[in-house]
């Protein structure tokens, strides 16, 4: 699945989110299967087309912030620090006036960060419609959004196997094809998370 | 005669005075000065910047990070380090506003991956009850089920050794934790500023304070306006490093039982709790009629 053509249901909710703030803009960002990054993977609005695609560690920024702590975040005056400006700036493409954070999650699991920017007034103190709006990304994510699994790496376990003596090989085959078959019907790797 | 092992500590002799609060609990009683001195209070967060104006300092602190090499997964290091964020900072600073001469210690469990994000959660935790903090501020939970007992348990541990646990409520619907559990002090942000807070008598979030854009310490030395529960909890946290400097070794319970008294919305007379008793006691009849 390429980052830069994200799937129509992210792409939609980004839209929505927009729309319903009316936002400058709205993007979602997905945590990577390393868990020590985030992928923006949709956005709507002022700086899309710079932000998706956009790839940001987990451990500093914002948006590193609302996924690692599970909490949601508003800061009303970006601009009033210029270094705190700076860094909403790469994960947003461009410097806004409100920025608006939540975690995205499913059964307690981060996913991943939705951000609204400058919204209208009446709304940038809407905390429940953004957690309303993470909730919808967090079903989204996991219906559709998540990123392709990772494949086994197959030679990699059978070279390990075949150092084995005989009854550990037939044990390990039999381990491994329990494996593969399991992987198989739940999906692969995502579909446990 | 022998006892059994939970009776012995109430025979003759063994039995210790116990110290009542004052009655009347007033904010001269019960902050006095205000200045926290003495107790320890740990920001379990993103690390502290010590050296930001709004902090005047650190004590100590620890680093904890998912380390699948080590025994329990996580690996422990004293000593200092950098806020990754600016969060921890923003609400050591709050601390600070409140409690100028309390021992701030900075406990980071946030770092540069999610993995075993729970497990290193609840090891600062246990770091900060298992050396000697007096009041923990948790900005953060978890909403992951199997974590439940695993922070009761740890919750549990910090009311026996009268260790407050002050943690911001999730605002998601789902359950987080340790944020719900009724030794914690949970707090939520509420529309009015000030240095005070506000007591809801339904619980589990029992607590209102600061938390809509409000200025707050940010990273090199900066500051940031901003809302959300993970300021308002530090208030809270303050309030009880106060208190806890005028009046060491109270329990978790009776430190809420004090700031419950210290509320913006704490009358003065009796008048409001009567009505509040009446009402109560025609809910009670209410309900009999309802069981009738």
């Amino acid at each position: 699945m390429d980052a830069q053509d994200p799937p129509a249901l992210l792409a939609s909710l980004t839209d929505l989110g927009r729309r319903s703030f009316g936002a400058a803009a709205c993007s979602l960002a997905v945590l990577e299967p390393d868990e020590e990054h985030l992928l923006f993977r949709a956005a709507s609005g002022e700086g899309a087309a710079e932000v998706v695609g956009l790839r940001l560690p987990v451990s500093r920024g914002i948006a590193g912030w609302v996924v690692s702590s599970g909490q949601p975040i508003a800061v009303s005056d970006v601009r009033a620090d210029p270094r705190f400006a700076v860094d909403v700036a790469e994960s947003t493409g461009y410097v806004p006036r409100v920025l608006l954070a939540a975690p995205v999650t499913a059964g307690g699991e981060p996913l991943g960060v939705v951000e609204v920017l400058d919204p209208r007034a009446e709304a940038a103190d809407r905390l429940d419609l953004l957690a309303a709006l993470a909730a919808h990304a967090g079903h989204a994510v996991r219906a559709g959004g998540a990123p392709e699994p990772d494949r086994p790496d197959l030679p990699t376990l059978l070279r390990e196997v075949t150092r084995l003596d005989p009854a550990g090989q037939r044990a390990a085959g039999d381990l491994l094809t329990a494996l593969l078959d399991h992987l198989g019907r739940r999906g692969g790797p995502a579909g446990l998370v | 005669m022998d006892l059994p092992a939970w009776s012995e500590a109430f025979t003759p002799g063994r039995l210790g005075g116990v110290r009542p609060l004052g009655v009347p609990i007033t904010p001269g009683w019960a902050e006095g000065a205000g200045t926290g001195r003495g107790v320890r209070v740990a920001v379990v967060d993103s690390g502290v910047d010590g050296s930001h104006p709004s902090v005047g300092g650190v004590a100590g602190g620890v680093a904890l990070e998912y380390d699948p090499d080590t025994a329990d997964g996580v690996r422990v290091e004293e000593g200092p380090h950098e806020d990754l964020f600016g969060h921890g900072t923003a609400c050591a600073g709050v601390i600070r506003a409140l409690a100028p001469e309390c021992e701030i210690y900075s406990v980071r469990v946030l770092g540069r991956r999610l993995t075993g994000k729970g497990l290193v959660f609840a090891a600062g935790l246990r770091w900060a009850i298992e050396h000697g903090m007096h009041v923990v501020n948790l900005s953060l939970s978890s909403s992951r089920r199997e974590h439940h007992g695993l922070f009761h348990d740890l919750a549990d541990l910090a009311y026996f050794r009268r260790v407050l646990l002050v943690s911001a409520v999730n605002n998601s619907p789902a359950e987080s934790y340790p944020s719900l559990y009724s030794s914690v002090c949970s707090v939520a942000a509420r529309p009015q500023p000030g240095p005070g807070f506000s007591f809801n008598p339904e619980p589990p979030v029992e607590f209102g304070a600061a938390g809509v854009d409000v200025d707050v310490a940010w990273l090199d030395g900066g500051s940031i306006t901003a809302t959300g529960n993970s300021f308002a909890a530090p208030v809270v946290a303050g309030h009880a490093a106060r208190i806890l400097g005028e009046h060491p070794g109270l329990t978790p319970f009776q430190v809420k039982t004090v700031l419950q008294a210290l509320a913006d919305n704490a009358v003065a007379d009796n008048t409001v709790a009567d009505n509040a008793v009446a009402d109560n006691a025609v809910a009670d009849d209410a309900v009999v009629d309802d069981a009738g």
